[in-house]
């Protein structure tokens, strides 16, 4: 029975050892070969894509949407997708529809990337921030479908005593995993390591409202229409100062992403976004869905 | 596929959450245990007025599912902090509590029925012979259950009273809709910078894999312990 057992142990200590080493080899081959990879599935990609335009075939274009992020994407009440970000999809479409053929399926946040990865999707839709960083391993637009404005930081409506980061030093302030607000008080951070602020992850939000309103958070900081829109929600709970969290060098917009190598599409999509811009059908769903024109670069 | 530089990022970060997770889930444990084994008791030995009560509270707390619990106790935490701290009169700052210990109540409530399921089980395996053995020899009730019948339960529920340990060491990745950071959320975090989001989740699930094994290699061995007395009669 012992000598069973540490037959057994030494078994399932084997396999995690050949796991973990064939998981860093899987690993380890990605830099070398990855860039070689891209490169020549693009290659191929586009090469397929003429042979079936000449056919008078049209590509797939595989799009993946967010499905939780009201009123930009998300799902309605009949789980179909809807959201400003899905009907400018769907402008792009229409404009498009001679070349390509749409499919579009909503997920989850990190699943959009990870399905870019994969090959599942060949655009991701989910208002994504652009930084240097996240640009090294996909492919940003060129053109943003819509702009953030500049981002404020918020907090409860009797406080007085945060105005700016460098007073909110040493507080806590909630704020979403992968958001545009979390870099930026990252860097905020980094720079400023004397005022570094507390981050405080949150996914809901009632736990920002209950946060802020119970004092557990000092402050909420994100874009000022996200700041309207949750204030609002709770019977105006918060208020916010002018000090623009948004530093100048900073990109404010909110692009769709592709992944490398998928630069014939990009294209497409954003000679369609500048006709869409020019035409007005832009600034026209903004108006509808965010109550205001939020398609032109503030800082431009 | 992965590139290491993001993986190693994940990993670290997965990793230093670990203690913070053991903590939770051992926590929880310890008071479900506790809780658990005071309420199967009640109701294996139908002790009036409270077995009614224990039946409905736990059937009542099965019911709920974990990030629904976990929301309510922090409304109620958030809610009910200050005017019960002021009415105390204790001057406390709602920042200075950690979420943790928020966490580890809303766990144990939403654990609680399992794991008092488990004890019950293991403590109705247990023979009315054995009883009866140890009340002949002239042990009282107090000595029978902690020398004879204790003991058999223990070996008994060590098997499913491992899932339960397991269950709550996953469960600890829904924490962060509270705000509490966790391994699965500690990885993701560190990948938000390069959005490398599938070298999270493999290190998220490697440092969950590992930690299940050795939670069910020693598992075995507790298990092994409580049957040593088991082995000598057969």
């Amino acid at each position: 029975m012992k000598n069973k057992f540490q037959f057994r142990k030494a078994g399932s200590l084997a396999l995690v050892l050949t796991m973990i080493l064939t998981l860093l080899a899987s690993c380890g081959s990605k830099n070398t070969n990855s860039s070689a990879e891209s490169k020549s599935s693009s290659s191929q990609s586009s090469e397929a894509s003429a042979t079936k335009v000449a056919a008078g075939e049209k590509t797939k274009l595989k799009v993946g949407i967010g499905n939780m992020f009201t009123p930009f994407c998300y799902l309605d009440d009949d789980d179909q997708p809807t959201g400003y970000d899905y009907d400018v999809m769907m402008a792009i479409s229409e404009k498009l529809g001679d070349k390509y053929e749409f499919v579009v399926t909503p997920d989850d946040f990190s699943n959009l990337l990870i399905g870019l990865d994969t090959g599942k999707y060949d655009v991701a839709v989910h208002h994504f921030g652009y930084t240097a960083e996240r640009a090294e391993n996909y492919l940003y637009a060129k053109e943003a479908d819509m702009y953030f404005g500049n981002f404020r930081i918020g907090f409860s409506k009797d406080r007085t005593d945060i105005t700016d980061l460098a007073s909110a030093a040493g507080k806590t302030i909630a704020t979403t995993s992968g958001s545009m607000s979390e870099s930026l008080l990252l860097k905020w951070n980094e720079e400023n390591p004397d005022q570094a602020v507390k981050l405080q992850y949150i996914k809901d939000n009632t736990v920002v409202y209950q946060g802020i309103t119970s004092g557990l958070y000092d402050a909420f900081v994100g874009s000022q229409y996200d700041l309207d829109t949750l204030s609002e929600q709770y019977d105006g709970f918060m208020k916010y100062s002018d000090y623009n969290v948004t530093t100048s060098d900073y990109d404010c917009g909110a692009y769709f992403v592709y992944s490398k190598g998928s630069d014939a599409m990009q294209q497409d999509i954003d000679a369609a976004l500048v006709e869409l811009r020019e035409d007005g059908t832009l600034k026209a769903l903004s108006e509808t869905w965010l109550g205001a024109d939020y398609t032109e670069n503030p800082n431009a | 596929m992965l590139n290491l530089g993001y993986f190693l990022d994940s990993l670290k970060a997965a990793v230093s959450y670990i203690p913070q997770n053991l903590f939770m889930s051992l926590m929880t444990l310890l008071i479900c245990c506790v809780l658990g084994t005071l309420a199967a008791m009640a109701r294996v030995y139908q002790v009036p007025v409270i077995k009614p009560i224990c039946d409905f509270l736990l059937a009542l707390l099965k019911a709920l599912p974990q990030n629904l619990v976990l929301l309510i106790v922090y409304l109620v935490f958030t809610i009910t902090f200050s005017p019960i701290m002021a009415f105390l009169g204790v001057k406390a700052n709602i920042q200075n509590v950690d979420m943790v210990y928020v966490a580890i109540a809303a766990l144990s409530i939403s654990s609680l029925a399992g794991v008092s399921e488990v004890i019950r089980a293991g403590l109705l395996s247990v023979g009315k012979g054995q009883y009866e053995a140890g009340y002949t020899v002239g042990l009282t009730a107090g000595q029978t259950f902690f020398h004879i019948i204790l003991p058999q339960t223990i070996r008994a529920v060590i098997p499913p009273l491992t899932n339960s340990i397991l269950s709550l060491v996953k469960a600890t990745s829904l924490v962060s809709v509270i705000g509490v950071m966790d391994i699965m959320n500690g990885a993701i975090v560190a990948a938000n910078t390069y959005y490398s989001y599938i070298e999270a989740y493999v290190a998220a699930a490697l440092v969950f894999w590992v930690l299940g094994i050795i939670i069910e290699i020693a598992s075995r061995k507790v298990e092994i312990h409580f049957s040593r007395s088991v082995k000598q009669l057969a």
